[in-house]
């Protein structure tokens, strides 16, 4: 699987390939375009210059919905979530795109209707399961815990059972039980065929689950290897004191 | 020959016009984040302010007419600023949130406004007379004197707002509250004052075009419905955050309106309008001058 | 939770089974004009709540209901169908121009949703008054036929009294009812409600957005242009003036005034208002000025409308223990 995209001023001639199975970061500071590079992926920013490729397919500028059904589904940096819908209702909406009747038959109940329903309930539960949710089913996703509110965002996701799931930073916000959590549902989304791509700030998550490093500053990409590598480049470590200020 | 500059003429009127009601509303929305329906009714009690003045309480009698009508429109644009800041403060600040609420608490502002009327000043149609008889002798063709006192006096009060917003501490102010009202809140500027007042001269702007208009068109309590839409295909055409953008927009659409209903017809002039309005909404969303968000 | 829901049951048996008897209790033709408007505006309403259920306000419903009326008022006139194929014609024709105005227009910031509706508003009353040969001009359609009779084995119902209107709306009522609840509760449902939340986040899980809303609004207009249908055969006459944006507005209102929260509100705000309407009749004048200040008051205190009553009160109650 591979994936081309060069950018528009937020984000300048940038390339990154991921490849089947992988766990590839994205770090940068901040404003370093990495959440543009996601929504440029995601069509939600149109793009100025370049293709992405998904599967050896061009899916550069596909609408937003598109995109999801062909496998690539992404979190939000924000806690994006239906505030007012419970656990199990925000589960659904990801569920669509298992959804095969049509609109106009689901006004009546009939059975493959109902048939439709028992299986998306039962993909719901089993997503509920595992980002850890199932007791918390009937709650309203405005009352949970941040932790639980950015597992939620992934279970949304992963309820389309993509191929490529793209973390918009995963961690923020939590404290360090909560980060080593993540980290191991990380590592299960792998573990279950599923290509992560992720952007983050906080190095010790990055440096323990990608196989991959790609460093953005200003928009462009000034390093990319395994995390060994990165946290030894000098671009990158000045990048980082620089944007101390 | 003579019938173009004539249309001409009641274009630019009308596009003026217009402008006065469209600047506020884009005013309101960009300060108040509001899309005010009621506007529109703001534009009316102007013109029936002049009426109240000069027809039916005439106390000014016994000055020069044209004295008389000014005063008529001061006081007009203070009492409808007054009642602007009023509604806006008691009954639109409350509901800002969510953005759907306050939408339609302004059709409710309009509603009522519009029945008020009709209840205070019945349903016949009403004239005031204007000071500025006479026409004036541009070679072949002829204006009258109203239609031209209303294009300066619209041309005035533009100037003198842009002269509020551009170059006073007060616009700046506004400007800033338009830009980001929780940054110009922690700078110190008291954002519910601004609100009144961006209120309170957005209305009185609409007020002084009804006030202007007055004298050359009927007043009733219905006049603003055709306007106020046009006034906000205006502001889509111009883009909504944009106050140039407004004006440009009242002048494309008032142009075409009065050419389409010369040449064509009025009712077809306004469907004109209605699809220019979706024709920017397919093509451009963000109008002609608007950025993208 | 589960005696809410045998209550809800039992309130919607016994009211419709009140409903269905009405023209057993009264004969009066007013008392069976008025129930028939609440009918056919709670039907209106409906259309206008599954629009705004998804995040869009329309103002421009009685332009649907009107376009309903005189397309069936016309092709009945013109072409000598009949009514029961120009009712559900009309509902088409009104869902079709829905479909032609949404699919520009949905797609973009709300805002601009309302002010094109307001423009459809005035637009269409121009359409109907220059289109002298289709629409009639100003005067509009006269002398539209009632509906033909129903033959059913060997008895014909003629529409000649207010009773077989009465049945023929409480039909049209059901059907709206039923199908609003079932798209409702349905996953489209569901997907409607969470767009105005964060519709970017169901748009990421490959919904498309556009389908579902257009469907909601052409559906609302689709009962509108049955609505208008109606309304021309029972009035058997329609002009321009019928459909303006006040009646859209007021549509409006009585799902506010009801509740937005679910079927019930559009239907006990029609009720409500419409008897309130009847009984300040004397104050016909100021009936606008009454309703907008109760509108602004409502949506000021009582936002979720009369159907959230019983709920605040239950809170009330139990926060006293």
């Amino acid at each position: 699987m591979t994936k081309y995209f060069g950018g528009l001023a937020a984000v300048n001639d940038v390339s990154l390939s991921v490849s089947e199975g992988e766990i590839v970061g994205i770090i940068g500071p901040n404003g370093a375009g990495k959440t543009t590079v996601f929504n440029l992926v995601s069509s939600v920013y149109k793009l100025t210059h370049g293709t992405v490729k998904f599967n050896n397919e061009d899916i550069t500028n596909l609408k937003p919905h598109r995109v999801a059904a062909k496998g690539l589904v992404r979190t939000f940096q924000a806690n994006v979530l239906f505030k007012d819908f419970t656990v199990l209702e925000n589960i659904l909406v990801g569920c669509q795109l298992q959804v095969e009747t049509s609109m106009f038959m689901d006004l009546f109940n009939f059975r493959t209707v109902r048939a439709q329903r028992e299986k998306i309930h039962a993909v719901a539960d089993n997503i509920m399961e595992f980002v850890g949710l199932k007791n918390y089913r009937d709650e309203l996703a405005q009352n949970l815990a941040h932790g639980h509110q950015r597992m939620l965002g992934i279970g949304i996701a992963m309820a389309s059972h993509p191929q490529l799931i793209m973390l918009d930073e995963p961690v923020s916000g939590m404290n360090n039980e909560e980060k080593s959590e993540m980290m191991t549902l990380i590592r299960k989304i792998r573990d279950r065929g599923i290509t992560v791509l992720l952007v983050e700030h906080d190095m010790r998550v990055v440096m323990g689950l990608c196989d991959r490093v790609a460093v953005l500053n200003f928009g462009t990409k000034i390093a990319e290897g395994v995390p060994e590598e990165i946290q030894n480049n000098a671009s990158v470590i000045e990048a980082y004191l620089g944007a101390d200020d | 020959m003579e019938v173009f500059l004539q249309t001409l003429a009641n274009g630019v009127m009308a596009s003026l016009t217009l402008a006065l009601i469209a600047i506020g509303l884009c005013l309101i929305f960009g300060i108040l984040s509001i899309i005010n329906f009621a506007h529109g009714e703001f534009y009316m009690l102007g013109g029936f302010g002049v009426w109240w003045f000069l027809e039916a309480h005439p106390i000014f009698a016994g000055m020069p007419a044209l004295v008389g009508y000014i005063i008529a429109i001061l006081i007009s644009m203070v009492v409808v600023a007054v009642i602007g800041m009023i509604v806006e403060k008691w009954i639109f600040r409350p509901v800002r949130e969510p953005h759907e609420t306050v939408m339609i608490v302004s059709l409710g502002v309009m509603l009522f406004l519009q029945a008020a009327a009709l209840v205070a000043f019945g349903p016949v149609d009403k004239s005031v007379s204007s000071p500025f008889a006479g026409l004036v002798q541009l070679g072949t063709v002829s204006f009258s004197n109203e239609r031209l006192a209303a294009i300066i006096g619209c041309i005035i009060f533009i100037a003198i707002l842009y002269v509020i917003i551009d170059r006073t501490r007060m616009g700046k102010a506004m400007r800033a509250v338009a830009m980001d009202s929780e940054a110009a809140e922690v700078q110190g500027i008291k954002t519910g004052m601004i609100f009144s007042v961006a209120m309170g001269v957005s209305c009185a702007i609409a007020a002084a075009g009804g006030a202007l208009v007055g004298p050359i068109y009927y007043i009733n309590p219905y006049m603003a419905v055709e306007p106020i839409m046009k006034a906000f295909a205006a502001v889509i055409l111009g883009g909504l955050g944009s106050l140039p953008g407004a004006v440009a927009g009242a002048f494309i659409i008032g142009l075409t309106e009065t050419f389409v209903s010369t040449y064509v017809g009025a009712h077809f002039a306004l469907i004109v309008v209605f699809l220019i309005m979706i024709g920017v909404l397919i093509v451009k969303p963000t109008g002609l001058f608007g950025h993208e968000e | 939770m589960k005696n809410n829901s045998t209550t809800k049951k039992v309130i919607i048996a016994i009211v419709g089974l009140a409903a269905i008897l009405l023209p057993v209790f009264s004969s009066d033709p007013y008392i069976l004009h008025i129930a028939i408007a609440i009918l056919i505006w709670s039907m209106l309403a409906l259309g206008i709540r599954i629009v705004l259920v998804s995040g869009h306000l329309n103002i421009a419903q009685a332009s649907f209901m009107g376009f309903g009326a005189y397309a069936s008022g016309a092709l009945a006139m013109k072409l000598g169908w009949s009514f029961w194929i120009c009712l559900p014609l009309a509902g088409v024709i009104a869902a079709i121009l829905a479909i032609i105005v949404g699919l520009p227009t949905l797609r973009i910031k709300g805002a601009y949703f309302v002010i094109i509706t307001l423009g459809l508003s005035e637009v269409s009353r121009r359409i109907w008054m220059m289109w002298d040969s289709l629409f009639g001009g100003p005067q509009g359609l006269l002398g539209i036929p009632p509906p033909d009779a129903i033959k059913l084995g060997g008895l014909a119902i003629m529409f000649n009294s207010k009773v077989h209107y009465f049945y023929l709306a409480f039909v049209l009522f059901v059907i709206t009812v039923f199908v609003m609840w079932r798209f409702e509760k349905s996953r489209t449902g569901l997907l409607l409600k969470s767009f105005p939340k964060a519709d970017m986040l169901a748009e990421s899980s490959g919904v498309y957005i556009m389908k579902y809303k257009v469907a909601a609004f052409a559906l609302g207009a689709f009962f509108a242009g049955l609505a208008g249908s109606f309304w021309a055969h029972y009035f058997t006459y329609c002009s321009p003036w019928d459909f303006t944006l006040m009646a859209s507005f007021y549509m409006l209102m009585y799902v506010v005034m009801g509740g937005t929260g679910s079927i019930a509100g559009p239907i006990v705000g029609s009720a409500v208002m419409l008897t309130l309407d009847e009984l300040l009749r004397p104050f016909k004048e100021y009936m606008p000025m009454i309703l907008g200040v109760i509108l602004i008051l409502v949506l000021r205190f009582m936002p979720g409308g009369i159907i959230s009553i019983p709920g605040l009160i239950r809170d009330a109650v139990m926060r006293k223990e």
